[in-house]
């Protein structure tokens, strides 16, 4: 069954569809939440969110645009959403703890960290580092494979401004990752 | 000369993101190709971009364990109010009661409601981008008020910008705290040459910006370093006097903000005292 279908069914109150349709999308709604977010937990309440938020409003979705861009716009601002109430500060320098300790935004759990390789790690750090309007757009096109007209309209942005914003995001990587000395 | 060489090596950059991103049709590609390898920073450039993605890539996380479940049990557990009650036959009390003329006004009346709700939303426009305040980020280190996700998903959390209208600029400009440049374009050049040229240096930096009037730019994110070559770039003909905090920003910080800049004629420019340079 097509996405069309299963809405279809889960507005006729078959809810076991909208399952279907989670089971499809959970995999790429998660690894849109996680960069934006940091951590595992955080990345797990944002994607249980987005879908939930996604069936109260089914019948308001207007099909003017296709199903998982309408979820993934959900999930950004979920994550978006979760960001703010989180109050953290990101900034491109290393954050100084009350206890005088530096540590880097979007640290996760050690042993989450421990399994990639040093480059990966550091590419990692460079991500959580750059600006939300420019690391959101390059995760779409990097992890999610969407192509710039998707990329706008999930982000409700001009095409320009994804270009120039994936431009500039992978500009600034590539500074970081130079700076760390990781190699091509 | 300067300005071809910038041009070309902007048109290099495209390139590279375009051919990248698979935004080119294959005989588009194929010449892109040949253009960036003969350019040694283009190449560089389109290695590293690849190298990105092949690293992105290698993030992509698997769900975690019991996610799945979860999630299936959240979703059996909730209740959403659009789910209808299963199509039943009229009862015959039903017929006995559309006989009564009350009960029929009744009807009709809440028919014409329902109709009136239906035409409505049927005809409610998406806002339009001036309806909606902008930026779903602005600043992430400062703590915006936290927002609900809105009934319609489809429209977007926005927060406003923090430069406020333009036609506020005018006083923000006179602020030191604030963002901002003043160009007194020399006597014998047009305000709106001055103007142009600037809009034509943010144009090919990809910067977004709202103007007012013919002198009036409001910059919607710049980073320091693109503003030092947009700077560098203008007229030294024309004075230009900046906030002290613009002066800070440029030197010290890294993080993209908004920043104003105002263009007047140098003989009816108010007079200012003027920020050391």
């Amino acid at each position: 069954m097509n996405d069309e279908e299963l809405i279809d069914k889960t507005l006729a109150g078959d809810m076991s569809a909208f399952g279907l349709l989670a089971t499809k999308y959970q995999d790429r709604v998660y690894n849109l939440a996680l960069p934006i977010v940091g951590t595992v937990d955080d990345a797990m309440d944002v994607a249980q969110e987005t879908f939930l938020q996604a069936l109260s409003h089914l019948g308001s979705f207007r099909r003017s645009s296709r199903f998982y861009t309408w979820l993934y716009r959900i999930a950004y601002n979920c994550a978006v959403g979760r960001l703010r109430r989180r109050k953290r500060t990101v900034s491109v320098d290393a954050v100084v703890d009350e206890y005088g300790e530096t540590f880097e935004a979007n640290v996760e759990a050690p042993d989450a960290r421990a399994s990639l390789s040093d480059d990966a790690r550091l590419l990692k750090i460079a991500l959580d580092k750059l600006p939300l309007e420019y690391r959101a757009p390059l995760i779409l096109r990097e992890i999610e494979g969407a192509n710039y007209e998707q990329i706008a309209e999930t982000l409700d942005i001009p095409v320009g401004t994804v270009r120039s914003r994936l431009h500039r995001a992978r500009a600034s990587l590539r500074v970081s990752l130079e700076r760390a000395g990781v190699r091509r | 000369m300067q300005n071809e060489t910038t041009v070309d090596r902007q048109k290099l950059e495209e390139l590279v993101d375009l051919l990248v991103d698979g935004e080119l049709s294959e005989e588009a590609a194929r010449e892109a190709e040949k253009a960036i390898q003969a350019d040694e920073t283009a190449s560089a450039e389109y290695a590293a971009a690849i190298g990105i993605r092949e690293g992105l890539a290698k993030l992509r996380a698997e769900l975690p364990e019991g996610f799945a479940e979860r999630l299936q049990k959240a979703i059996a557990e909730s209740a959403p109010q659009f789910a209808p009650t299963a199509r039943r036959a009229a009862p015959a009390g039903v017929w006995r009661a559309l006989k009564n003329p009350r009960a029929v006004a009744g009807l009709a009346a809440s028919v014409a409601v329902a109709v009136g709700v239906v035409y409505q939303t049927a005809t409610r426009e998406k806002p339009s981008p001036v309806d909606v305040p902008e930026g779903p980020i602005v600043a992430e280190n400062s703590v915006p008020p936290e927002r609900v996700v809105p009934e319609d998903p489809d429209v977007m959390i926005r927060t406003p910008s923090p430069a406020g209208n333009l036609p506020e600029s005018v006083g923000k400009r006179d602020e030191q705290s604030a963002l901002w440049l003043s160009v007194s374009v020399a006597p014998e050049r047009e305000l709106k040459t001055a103007a142009f040229e600037f809009k034509r240096l943010c144009d090919a930096k990809g910067i977004e910006f709202v103007k007012n009037g013919d002198g009036e730019f409001l910059l919607k994110e710049v980073d320091p370093s693109e503003w030092r070559e947009i700077a560098e770039k203008m007229n030294p003909a024309d004075a230009r006097s900046e906030s002290r905090a613009l002066k800070s920003w440029k030197e010290d910080s890294s993080e993209p903000r908004e920043v104003r800049v105002l263009f007047e004629v140098a003989e009816t420019a108010s007079s200012k005292t003027p920020v050391e340079e």
